[in-house]
């Protein structure tokens, strides 16, 4: 069957980038929250655990590196804690562009695209993150 | 390595994922010593950021130019990397430490056991071996 549709496959590559964004926002949110929830309450991951009625490691090896969490235990993590999440779903064609080189980078062989380059001022610059790991010969820089 | 389409399926996959554990550093996400972490000797000045899942597990070494700006010199798996003593995990860090020297000079990397001065944000934990 032809595709119709005006969207492009994704590469294998793209669909694994978004997966592990996904996983990993999730999971620096939960952390975040659990940590400020920690120190406002004074919560542990055993009362945690109790609350939900899953054993304590589970809570530990959640919290310990990101991984697929299941929607249903999200929620249940959340409701546990007083919380939910609100989620939003945003175009890539909307996005606000957001990052920016710092200064620091003038200094750096780092390569830029042309088009940008030629921007006057290096703080305004919008560029896809620097994150390509280097060869011997070249590095990349990732800025905060 | 991130820069080139890879033949292997499995390979552009986990690049995939790779891009996305270093985008944490770079959208200002919290750190911790589970994905950031000094290797030794602390005067090397040289950390990895760790991205861990899916196997195979991938160091990214660099060093730290100023405070939230980290330059990656170079990767390596972990499983070719054997215990933290080894004479691989000592040449990697020579390459990242050449590397290093190639662009900057006599530019010093930050050197500093606080992991505040490096990373706006940063979980107050233990990021290195005693």
């Amino acid at each position: 069957m032809p595709n119709t549709s005006k969207h492009e496959q994704p590469s294998r590559r793209d669909v694994a980038y978004y997966r592990q964004r996904q996983k990993n926002r999730v999971f620096t949110d939960l952390v975040a929250f659990f940590a400020d929830e920690a120190e406002r309450t004074g919560i542990t991951k055993k009362e945690l655990s109790d609350l939900i009625g899953k054993d304590p490691a589970q809570i530990t090896r959640w919290f310990s590196a990101p991984s697929n969490f299941e929607l249903d235990t999200l929620s249940d993590v959340l409701l546990a804690l007083g919380a939910e999440m609100d989620h939003r779903i945003v175009r890539f064609s909307d996005r606000s562009p957001s990052n920016y080189i710092h200064p620091l980078v003038q200094t750096v062989s780092v390569q830029i695209p042309e088009q940008i380059a030629k921007k006057p001022d290096l703080n305004k610059i919008e560029v896809k993150p620097a994150l390509s790991a280097a060869s011997s010969s070249t590095a990349s820089v990732a800025i905060r | 390595m991130l820069a080139i389409t890879h033949e292997d399926p499995e390979m552009e996959e986990r690049m995939g994922a790779l891009q996305a554990d270093l985008e944490l550093f770079a959208e200002g996400r919290a750190v911790d010593p589970k994905y950031l972490f000094r290797l030794y000797p602390a005067e090397d000045c040289v950390w990895e950021i760790r991205s861990v899942r899916p196997e195979p597990s991938i160091r990214v070494l660099g060093l730290f130019a100023d405070r939230d700006v980290f330059v990656a010199t170079n990767i390596a798996l972990r499983e070719t990397l054997g215990g933290w003593q080894s004479r691989e995990w000592k040449n990697v860090k020579r390459t990242a430490r050449a590397v290093w020297t190639q662009l900057f000079h006599t530019y010093q990397p930050v050197n500093s056991g606080n992991i505040h001065d490096l990373v706006t944000g940063a979980v107050n934990a233990k990021y290195f071996k005693a």
